[in-house]
Parts: structure tokens; sequence; C-alpha cells
């Protein structure tokens, strides 16, 4: 069923991009990266920097974040520039809202704070 | 909270480089020796929009404000320079989803046998210039500003959800230059979880020789273990770094393992389709920064508990030592990650996210339920 699907979307796609039929026989090398910005923090001039990793956040919590936001929601933010069509409830399902969490979190390791569970269990 | 305020002007008095990370380290391990009741005390966190009670953490935006208000210091937000997604981009996420439908399909490749891999950056903290050392003793090789300032950790998950063992490469041309045999956790990481820790020469840049490791030792390893027949062809999404694109590492693997296909992240796009980047990575390296506080708090008790003064307290940025503790940091960020659930449902929110591309303008309604169904069955 799977591929029955997959080859019947490719041959659709084929037949309306040719483009992307010509790009199918050709290598493709994904183009060229920038490169990285460097957030090193060189000459610091006194200031005590932070970034997004807060570490007193659970594992699970960020778990719980990954999985109600990006990146479906990222994508859908750009499509929904250029696409008119409305969503559905089902769309916003698929794009993680209404994940049951339970399933990914919960475990000793990952739900402790850095002050209490997490210490005696990293004592172990 | 005078005791607090000692050693921070203390470290900071002699240049070594604070992040916050380090100060909380620092603070919690100073109330954990002196005052562990604080602990105890219940206070009102800000979740989501709504107030919820629990016990004081010395969380960071607790640190922040205190910094801020009580020491007044300044503080600054580290900003990466963020990249600028491609014109057209929903276009050319399309057609990369498409191309690797394309290989799956054409290749009956199974979902173990489908491996993303990326490369990130772990620092060993913000670094210092200077380090306490006891007069008289020999120049201390410290964490720095240079290369030298953290190791690069290859990641692999597969669209199974399977985590890879992690390649980390530390700069250094000899055995010296890595984590010592004693270090904790070594055992367990090399031997057991089977990390593959290598030098990379003056920097701690992943190379062609150690992406050509990482595909020997690592990669094909692991497709080998899964595949049932030796003509099964292997996928394998990376991103489209200079190494990864260059001729001869395409020759190389085009020669020596051509039943593995390359797939590139297109350019400037690993935020929206790479699954490592998007989402395993914010919780390995959570898992990282948190073991490395650990070692931070671990190092302050230790010297209050020794009858170390509070203007006297620092925290361990010797270059060996900290090197030898990172292997800890990697078991426990493997473990995080080690989450099959997880990364399935990472790989999978990719994938349906397609199903919203404007770019399906052009097909019928029954083709995209279709396709919401094949990616359906992708997930199984």
């Amino acid at each position: 069923m799977t591929r029955k699907v997959a080859r019947q979307l490719l041959l659709e796609r084929i037949g309306t991009d040719k483009e992307f039929y010509r790009s199918l026989k050709g290598e493709d090398n994904g183009g060229e990266e920038e490169d990285d910005g460097d957030n090193s923090n060189d000459g610091d001039n006194g200031m005590v920097y932070y970034d997004e990793i807060d570490s007193s956040k659970t594992i699970d919590a960020t778990i719980a974040d990954v999985l109600t936001c990006t990146p479906a929601d990222c994508l859908a933010d750009i499509y929904a520039d250029e696409y008119s069509g409305s969503s559905s409830e089902s769309d916003a399902e698929n794009r993680g809202t209404g994940v049951n969490l339970d399933m990914y979190i919960g475990d000793k390791f990952s739900n402790c704070n850095a002050t209490e569970g997490w210490m005696e269990w990293n004592s172990k | 909270m005078s005791e607090i305020k000692v050693a921070l002007t203390s470290l900071r008095a002699s240049s070594v480089r604070l992040d916050l990370m380090s100060i909380r380290g620092i603070m919690i391990g100073m109330i954990t020796a002196r005052a562990p009741q604080i602990f105890e005390i219940s206070v009102t966190q800000k979740v989501h929009n709504k107030y919820l009670w629990g016990n004081f953490h010395c969380r960071e935006s607790f640190v922040r404000k205190f910094l801020q208000e009580t020491m007044g210091w300044s503080l600054r937000r580290s900003t990466r320079a963020g990249k600028k997604t491609p014109d057209g981009v929903t276009y050319i996420l399309t057609n990369a989803y498409f191309r690797l439908v394309h290989t799956i399909s054409d290749n009956t490749v199974p979902n173990t046998l489908i491996v993303n891999t990326d490369q990130t950056l772990v620092t060993y903290s913000a670094g210092a210039s200077e380090t306490y050392a006891p007069k008289g003793s020999k120049q201390v090789e410290v964490v720095g500003k240079d290369e030298k300032r953290g190791f690069t950790l290859v990641v692999g998950i597969s669209m199974s959800g399977e985590a890879l063992p992690f390649q980390v490469i530390y700069a250094g041309k000899s055995n010296r230059s890595l984590p010592s045999p004693n270090a904790p956790d070594y055992q367990m990481a090399t031997g057991i979880l089977k990390f593959r820790i290598e030098s990379g020469g003056d920097n701690h840049w992943s190379t062609q020789s150690t992406m050509k490791n990482y595909v020997q030792y690592t990669l094909a390893p692991y497709f080998e273990g899964h595949r049932q027949d030796p003509n099964q062809i292997c996928v394998w999404q990376i991103d489209c770094w200079s190494v990864h694109r260059s001729a001869e590492f395409r020759l190389w693997m085009h020669n020596t393992y051509p039943w593995i296909r390359i797939h590139y992240v297109p350019a400037n796009c690993t935020g929206l389709f790479q699954p490592c980047d998007v989402g395993i990575q914010r919780v390995l390296k959570l898992a990282i920064r948190r073991t490395a506080l650990q070692d931070v708090i671990n190092d302050t008790t230790e010297q209050l508990d020794h009858g170390v003064e509070p203007n006297m307290v620092a925290f361990e940025k010797r270059l060996s030592v900290v090197r030898d503790r990172s292997v800890r940091w990697l078991v426990h960020g493997y473990k995080a990650i080690s989450n099959p659930e997880l990364i399935k449902k990472v790989i999978f929110q990719i994938l349906l996210s397609f199903s919203h591309s404007p770019h399906n303008h052009r097909l019928s309604n029954s083709v995209l339920l279709e396709r919401r169904a094949l990616t359906s069955h992708m997930r199984v």
C-alpha cells in the first residue's frame, strides 16, 4: 500500500513538475550551506551570558516543548503565508497539538529537577 | 546569601568568564552545603501563563533576577545568527520530501534503514582565560577561547526510533588529547554504548577522515546489523556541509558503500527538515548541560565541605579534567535521546507537515488525502 501510494504521488508530481522530474535523474547535493554563525562569547566585557538551553528545565519539559510546537508549526506558519486554505481540527492534531505526552515522558531520569531527585538519582 | 555574593564577586575578580549555568551551579552548591532547607520553601512559578506552586529550585530565571538586582551585573542573551530560509522554501522542501519517498518506495527501504545524522558543537563551559592555581604551580591548561573549548558530537537516529552510537571528536593529534580510559563512565561509553572517540587534529571539527570513520565504524555496521538482504539499499540523510558535499567524500561513498544512498537536507533548511536539528539536539544538549551543572554543584559542595572559604570557591576548568568529565555528559545525553517514541514523533512531525504544503495545490484532494495516508503508513 505504501509503495503504491508513493508511486502514485510521485507520478503525479512528475506529471506536473518537469523540473522536478529532471532533477531526479541528476545528483542532488543539496545546495550550499551558509557558514554557521559562531556564537562564541569572546570579549565578554564582564557580561554574564545565557542561551536558550535553560538548565533548570527538566528533560521531560523540553520533550513536551519539542512535541507540542516545532517543526510542524514553523512549517505551517510558512505555508500559511502562501496558502489561503483553512486548516481543520485534524490539521491542528497533525501539527502536534493534543499530543498524548504521557507516551514520551515520565522516566525517572528525565523528570527530576536539578536540586532534588536528579541529585539523588545522579549520586547512585 | 552573603556567601554567594562573596563567591561570585571573587570569581569575577579573578577574571573567570562566567555563564549562567556555572553561576547557578555555584549557587545550588552553596545552598545545598549551607542552607538546604531553602529548597523546601514554596514558591510560585509561571508555566504557560499560569502560576503554579512548587519548591524553590534556584531556576535560571531566579539566577538572572538575582544577578541583575542584587549583584548589579549585566546579562546578555547569546544570539545565534539566524539563517535565512531560501526563497521558495516550501517548494524546495516538498521536492526533498519526494526525493526521499522516491528512494524509499523504489527500493523498499524499511524504517530501520533510514538514518539521519547531524553534528553539533558541545562546549565545555563558558570557558576562562585564567584559572585558580596554587602559587608556584606549573602553568595549567584551561578551557579557553581557542578550538579546544569544546568537541564535536555526531548524532545519528533512525526512522524506526533508534539512536546510533555517538562519534565524538576532540581537538588534538594523539590519544593524550582524548578522555582518559579512567574517565567516569568511559567503559559504559565505549564498551557498552559503542561510542567512537576520536581526535580531530588541530581542532575538533569533523574532517574527511572522521566522516569516513563514522561511516565505516558506526553507520555501515548499524545498517549491516539490521538489513536482511545484503543487496538492500539504505538511506542516509545528512546536511550539505562542505565535507559531506565534497567530490572526494561522495566518490568514496559511491565506491565503498554503493548501497548507502545519501540524501541531503536542502541548504539552510536544517531547522525545518533535519530531525536531529529540529528536536533531538535540544533534548540532548539539555541533558549534557544538566550533567555539567551537576559537576559544578559537586565541585562547590565538595570545596565547602572541606572548609574552603566562599571567596576561594572555584569550579574546575582544567582541560584534562573537563574533557574526562564530558564522557559522562555524553552517556547521560545518549540516555535522554534513547527514546524511540520521541525520535519517531520528531521525524513524523516533519513528514506530516508536508500535508500542509501549498505546493500540493496542483494535486487533487484525493491525492492529498492519500499523501497523509502514506505518511501514516511510514509511521508504522
